[in-house]
């Protein structure tokens, strides 16, 4: 009878490889964060329920790096989703649409304005394979590697435009939401992902909706 | 002469023989064991808090211990084990302490490499039994590495922490003598003070599926 350990342990060790990293589907994934603003001793939904009508800003905000570009217009799918979710049809949170642009400085005659802007951001990584071996601190430059990729964040932002009661005042935010790693480098002309992330952060938002 | 020289040189060479011979079959001429080497295969289902942050079992493990015979049915050592533990959630919706509300997959991982005094009872079946049931426990520390992730954004934690394991096992004899092989099966009760995130006290269940060596 002869017994190999060692088959073992190579086994094990093989097997201990495995589950340190996180799938694709988390590493290529998306996150959706929404808050309303703050109600103190009543529900989000009291904010939203007076509110009529919303205006949506057909231009697209668009920071890279920290610097801001030229604003953009927004993609077709994005807006068929946001007035879908916002309008009066079934489904919707029962707001009316206007559409007439007031114009640099001009505001909107709507209860509130949705506005969107588009965050790219290169991340940079580097990584070594360093270690010490007696007194001596190697690294193996064979072993390096370094590279860069861009995530594309969506803000979502819903502001006050008018003075609706106590609460809803003109400039206020109402509503924000965040759609992180929505827009990868393949940038604005393909958004599925937006559209998704969009619909996510309307379904995790029921209090939108008005009387 | 010769012939008794030949007959003389031929029996001393022969009972000189006999104890490389005796030697040799250590296998199968049997004596108590004294000591026990176990190498195993273990599976692990976290319990508690622990099960909430990853509901899964464990199917990457490893454990090596040494026993000492004290007496005849008590033995004390040292275990090494580890175990990595990890769930993938494809939506997870949290609310967050401010009244925001995030939806995303996420990803939780855990490794305890775990270190410990051990002490065992070998209930008495009998020198020909095949069968030998046991029970212990393990006292010691754990080192616990922890991680989550969701998209690109990671956050780990990790520690030393204080671990405690009662076992109940049974030892199966395959081979029997000098030195002995056995099928090793046992469950642990893995208490931890290991906390992180949400977790306290991790703990968990094991199973070991192991081979025993013992001489």
């Amino acid at each position: 009878m002869k017994l190999r350990p060692w088959f073992l342990l190579a086994a094990v060790a093989a097997a201990s490889c495995g589950g340190y990293d996180a799938p694709d589907e988390v590493t290529f994934g998306q996150l959706v964060y929404t808050q309303p603003a703050p109600t103190p001793g009543g529900q989000p939904s009291d904010l939203f329920k007076p509110l009529t009508s919303y205006y949506l800003d057909p231009s697209l905000e668009v920071w890279k790096d920290g610097q801001q570009q030229l604003p953009q217009a927004l993609p077709s799918s994005t807006v068929t989703t946001i007035t879908t979710r916002m309008g009066t049809g079934t489904g919707g949170f029962g707001y009316t649409q206007q559409t007439n642009n007031p114009g640099p400085g001009g505001v909107p005659n709507a209860d509130v304005g949705l506005r969107l802007a588009y965050i790219q951001t290169t991340q940079a990584y580097y990584y070594n394979y360093c270690s010490i071996y007696w007194a001596y601190y190697y690294c193996y430059p064979g072993w390096a590697y370094a590279g860069s990729y861009t995530t594309g964040t969506v803000l979502v932002q819903m502001v006050g435009l008018k003075t609706i009661g106590t609460v809803v005042t003109p400039g206020k935010a109402l509503w924000v939401s965040a759609l992180y790693s929505v827009l990868g480098s393949a940038g604005l002309e393909n958004a599925p992902r937006l559209t998704s992330a969009l619909n996510q952060a309307f379904d995790q938002s029921p209090y939108l909706k008005t009387n | 002469m010769n012939r008794t020289y030949v007959c003389a040189a031929l029996a001393a060479v022969a009972l000189a023989a006999w104890p490389a011979s005796a030697q040799s079959s250590g296998w199968t001429e049997y004596r108590p064991a004294k000591t026990l080497f176990t190498m195993g295969y273990q599976m692990s289902q976290p319990l508690g808090n622990f099960h909430d942050y990853i509901g899964s079992s464990s199917f990457r493990g490893f454990t090596f211990d040494w026993r000492s015979m004290l007496s005849k049915n008590f033995s004390g050592g040292l275990r090494f084990n580890w175990n990595r533990y990890n769930e993938s959630y494809s939506n997870v919706t949290e609310t967050t302490t401010g009244g925001g509300t995030v939806t995303g997959p996420t990803f939780h991982y855990a490794d305890q490499f775990a270190i410990q005094a051990i002490g065992h009872y070998y209930f008495d079946t009998g020198s020909e039994s095949r069968f030998v049931p046991f029970l212990g426990i393990g006292l010691g520390g754990v080192w616990s590495n922890t991680y989550q992730q969701t998209i690109d954004l990671g956050v780990s934690q990790s520690g030393f922490y204080f671990i405690t394991t009662p076992e109940a096992g049974l030892l199966i004899n395959l081979a029997k003598g000098g030195t002995s092989a056995a099928l090793h099966l046992s469950v642990l009760y893995n208490f931890t003070t290991a906390s992180f995130r949400n977790v306290s006290n991790a703990q968990a269940i094991t199973e070991t599926l192991g081979l025993s060596f013992s001489y």
